[in-house]
């Protein structure tokens, strides 16, 4: 409900409603003026008929069998206002009483009475009062039989008779009926209304829906769209193409990153090959390759931000596998044995390659340098979502787990070449793709790393 | 041999330069694209070493260019750019060795032997690899100079290992070629193919070992 206000095809129905009711009030009040001016014996007509017509619904006989006017008249607005008028009158009659108000004109009675035997239902005459050309109206009471009412003097100006007339006709029916008509229109523009804005909408959402987040990636298209949503789009294309940018220059900070720390790096390494006592040549290049995997993993981290990793669906089995590939010649070198142990078929998930595929060689990267005495390092992909990197070296204490995802943590068992921040790029890589990472102790001792992806 | 090195920074073309004058043969160091193409215009090389951020653009825009070459260029990239993506878009392009900064030096120039010996062999048909050798044109294998005869097929996986020895060739890039596209091949076939090669390389005396890795694939190695 909270959302009413907000819905259009809501404001369109009132407004139409609303429209509706004016616009039919307005054209039966002009087509009514036009057709009074146009014919004026209708207009003195409607005042005596529909007093007439109010009278004889009023007009019942009590016990005694005496006439009586019920109240639903003599105390309505209708009566008032006719009573305004000095020429005003009415009279009912039956075969023994009569009851009447204002200056009556009794010359019809002998006439109307000349036959007895068939009621009259209805009759009317005109005649001439000060000038003023009237009508006179007799009807017969519907369920009183023998009941006569008359009524006359009754001059009213065009305002008055339109209201008198719709006042006599307020009888209900026709007001449901109306209201009935308004209320299928109404509940039809709704509807209508609806189908004609959000069919097109739907269309908007749907390109929108196939945008992929990838950079430089799809925009709503102009053509499909209603003119009306057109600034809306255009805006939501420009949006777009703000994020485009900002992944482009957090890349290519990246890149210049890597560019500038990397280069003097490289170039001090270099200069330690003149250095000539062996032993502090020995201990240098051991800081620098230290300063340069501590670089290399910042850059990672740095990439991982949420604004350029993309998720799309990745098969884990083939990550896995690119991973295990690369430190095979690595690992031969260590005496270590790579094994890959896998379904067939794919494994799908929704993530970035890039990141999965850091996070993994990560894991084994960390096998290969922390787990001393293992023969074989294995990586296993299981159905549904998980990938765990098994080894049979020392393992991680069970008091060191929770703290060693963390930055710059290391453990007691391992190497202390580390720089501490692999497992916690690991913890990043599974934050953005909603996972899990656990470390546990393998069954034959050493360490197993589990990740678990929402499947 | 003749190498060409296309780094813009000066310190290190001339290390890369000394390094490779004397592991390898005559150097010549340009610090932009358009250097390098007008040297390789105008004479050959065996061996191009590229870093990738250049003041001219992406070295990886030299790739379409060493294409074009005949006989062509070994090419191996020296760059500062580590990203998984990086280095595959380079591999992609046709790069022989992809290498990050910073980098051991002894590794940089046994891998730029690495990669010549490669290209050699291409070039004679003949790959040596401990005490044996392989000659793709005769389609003969020697262990220590002594013919041995092997089949077509355990041939072929000899020659697809030997290609990129040191290195996993995975299982179905083996399969792919040693089969052809009608062939029905059981789910061992492959492995039952290469136990009988490794069979008779061992009983020939031949010093490189083809190994499995499980799930990945098989590497030939001398160690
Ligand atoms: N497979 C393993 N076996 C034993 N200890 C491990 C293993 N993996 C990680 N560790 C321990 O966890 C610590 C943290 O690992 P992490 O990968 O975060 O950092 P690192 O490997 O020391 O350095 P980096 O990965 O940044 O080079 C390591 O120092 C090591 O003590
Ligand atoms: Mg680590």
């Amino acid at each position: 409900m909270k959302y009413r206000g907000r819905s259009l095809s809501f404001r369109v129905a009132v407004l139409f409603f609303v429209g509706s009711i004016v616009a039919m009030t307005m054209s039966t009040l002009i087509t009514l003026v036009l057709f009074l001016l146009a014919m004026p014996d209708e207009q003195i007509r409607i005042g005596p008929y529909a007093l007439a017509k109010a009278l004889s619904a009023a007009v019942t006989h009590d016990q005694a069998g005496r006439i009586h006017i019920a109240e639903d008249f003599t105390k309505s607005t209708l009566l008032a206002v006719a009573e305004q008028r000095q020429s005003f009158w009415y009279v009912v009659t039956d075969s023994e009483q009569e009851l009447s108000y204002g200056p009556v004109r009794r010359h019809t009675g002998a006439l109307f009475g000349a036959s007895p035997r068939e009621q009259i239902i209805y009759a009317e005459y005109t005649y001439v009062q000060d000038g003023r050309k009237m009508m006179g109206v007799r009807v017969a009471s519907p369920d009183v039989s023998g009941t006569t009412i008359e009524v006359g003097g009754l001059a009213l100006s065009i305002p008055e008779t339109l209201w008198v007339g719709l006042v006599a006709s307020a009888d209900g029916a026709l007001y449901q009926l109306l209201g009935i008509v308004l209320l299928a229109t109404t509940t039809a523009t709704v509807l209508i209304v609806r189908s004609t804005i959000a069919g097109p909408v739907k269309r908007v959402v749907k390109s929108a829906e196939q945008i992929d987040g990838l950079p430089n990636g799809r925009r709503i298209p102009h053509d499909l769209t209603p003119t009306e949503l057109l600034p809306m789009v255009a805006a939501f294309n420009t949006a777009l193409q703000k994020i485009d940018l900002a992944f482009d220059s957090q890349r290519n900070f990246l890149s210049n990153a890597a560019h500038e720390l990397r280069t003097p790096l490289t170039k001090l390494r270099l200069k330690l090959e003149d250095v000539k006592d062996e032993e502090l040549k020995r201990k240098l290049v051991r800081d620098t390759t230290r300063l340069s995997s501590i670089v290399t993993m910042l850059l990672q981290l740095a990439r991982l931000s949420k604004q350029s990793v993309t998720l799309t669906t990745v098969d884990l089995v083939a990550v896995a596998r690119a991973a295990s590939v690369e430190y095979v010649p690595v690992a031969l070198k260590k005496n270590i044995e790579i094994r890959l142990e896998a379904p067939n078929a794919p494994v799908l998930v929704n993530g970035s390659e890039l990141a999965l595929h850091m996070a993994i060689s990560n894991l084994i990267t960390n096998s290969l340098q922390h787990a001393s005495g293992t023969q074989a390092v294995t990586i296993h992909v299981t159905c549904p979502a998980q990938v765990s990197v098994v080894d049979n070296g020392p393992g991680i204490l069970a008091d060191e787990w929770v703290d060693i995802v963390r930055p710059f943590v290391r453990g007691k068992h391992g190497s202390s070449d580390g720089t501490g921040l692999g497992l916690s790029i690991v913890c990043q890589v599974m934050d953005i793709h909603g996972g899990t990472i656990a470390l546990a102790q393998s069954p034959r001792g050493g360490a197993t790393v589990t990740l678990g992806f929402p499947h | 041999m003749r190498v060409l090195i296309l780094e813009d920074d000066k310190e290190l073309a001339h290390w890369l330069r000394g390094a490779f004058t004397s592991a390898i043969g005559a150097t010549d160091t340009v610090s932009t694209i358009e250097g390098a193409e007008a040297a390789i215009a105008a004479f050959h090389f065996d061996l191009i070493v590229i870093d990738r951020g250049l003041p001219d653009g992406d070295g990886l825009s030299l790739l379409s260019t060493i294409r074009r070459c005949k006989p062509q260029p070994a090419t191996l990239f020296l760059t500062a750019y580590d990203d998984h993506s990086d280095i595959l878009s380079a591999l992609d392009g046709g790069a022989d060795e992809y290498i990050c900064k910073p980098f051991e030096p002894s590794e940089l120039i046994a891998r730029a032997r690495a990669i010549l010996r490669r290209y050699k062999a291409d070039q004679s048909g003949l790959s040596i690899l401990g005490n044996l050798s392989f000659d793709a044109h005769n389609r003969t294998v020697e262990v220590d100079n002594i013919a041995i005869g092997i089949p077509r097929r355990e041939l072929a996986i000899l020659e697809a290992l030997i290609r990129r020895a040191g290195q996993v060739v995975q299982r179905d890039r083996l399969e792919g070629s040693v089969y052809c596209f009608d062939d029905e091949i059981g789910s061992n076939a492959l492995d039952s193919h290469v136990s009988r090669l490794r069979r008779r390389l061992r009983e020939a005396g031949c010093s490189a070992q083809i190994k499995a890795v499980r799930g990945l694939g098989y590497l030939v190695t001398n160690p």
